[in-house]
């Protein structure tokens, strides 16, 4: 049975998979954005009006702003929904944890202050890089674990392993040390420094769902750069 | 107006990139030589050896950058 780095409230079993709240709330968070995809979606209209003028606007602005930091607009055009997902994914997890009543679920957390959840989220870009890197080049994407000389190799291969570590390190550690700090001022001092901290957390949620999703943008942007 | 200043996604995903790379491969170094110290009982050897290769690596991703910043530069002189 599967228990790596699972909470005490296994809520029911899939089989051998024991599934607890962390798993839950990805679900609902999953539906959440689909739902909110499908409204705006669900009746296009060519002079768009509402929730379908608010995401036609939010992607064009996505796709310049990735096109800007990727350089190359097929690119960015390619992998833009992706990074998309992941910021939308990641802004949600992060600003579940501060929904009132959430602190109420006995064992509840935000998904991204699991490692579980960053892990595989850092594994994800981590493959999507070397798939871009060797669509984008071929075979010679290889050349560049070697580049500038076959001695490089060491300290490529060191480099290739540390994005997605930092990658999954900081967005856990982050958000897993802001919610323990948050349930220790509760503990502390139950209302005005928590309300603080509340506030301050905002800022850090979105704040770090934009380094992740920078990050995972610059990495496939070198992969598929001119220097490969 | 230079280019960096122009494109600032592209400098912001830089700068964020450099300051993490450089801090995620001398960790990594480090704790990746002591685990292997551990494993094989070889007291400090790999730790050595990893944070040899964690600082080497953060030299060449600083250098990288450099070179890269002062292409830009010399690009927006011109």
């Amino acid at each position: 049975m599967f228990t790596f780095g699972m909470l005490d409230g296994v809520l029911f079993h899939l089989g051998p998979i024991p599934v607890d709240h962390i798993v839950v709330t990805q679900w609902a968070i999953i539906a959440l954005i689909g739902i909110v995809a499908f409204m705006a979606t669900r009746n296009m209209q060519m002079v768009p009006r509402g929730l379908q003028n608010a995401f036609e606007a939010l992607i064009v602005w996505t796709y310049d702003f990735f096109t800007q930091l990727m350089d190359k607009e097929h690119i960015a055009k390619k992998y833009a929904p992706l990074l998309s997902t992941f910021f939308l994914f990641i802004i949600v997890s992060n600003y579940s944890g501060l929904i009132p009543g959430a602190g109420q679920i006995p064992g509840y957390q935000p998904p991204t202050a699991n490692w579980n959840t960053t892990l595989a989220l850092a594994l994800i870009t981590a493959f999507t890089v070397q798939v871009a890197g060797f669509a984008e080049h071929g075979l010679h994407y290889l050349g560049h674990f070697v580049s500038p000389s076959p001695l490089m190799l060491p300290l490529n291969l060191l480099e290739e392993i540390a994005h997605p570590l930092s990658l999954f390190l900081r967005l856990f550690g982050n958000i897993f040390g802001e919610e323990m700090i948050l349930a220790f001022m509760l503990f502390l001092a139950p209302f005005f420094v928590p309300s603080l901290l509340m506030g301050l957390s905002v800022l850090l949620a979105a704040i770090q769902a934009v380094v992740f999703t920078i990050l995972s943008a610059n990495y496939i942007a070198t992969a598929t750069g001119e220097g490969h | 107006m230079g280019e960096n200043k122009k494109n600032w996604p592209k400098a912001l995903a830089n700068a964020i990139n450099l300051a993490t790379s450089v801090a995620a491969v001398i960790a990594l170094g480090i704790l990746g030589g002591g685990w292997l110290d551990k494993r094989f009982d070889t007291g400090i050897v790999f730790t050595a050896i990893g944070t040899l290769l964690g600082v080497a690596t953060a030299g060449k991703i600083m250098w990288e950058r450099f070179n890269e910043i002062s292409k830009t530069g010399k690009k927006d002189k011109k």
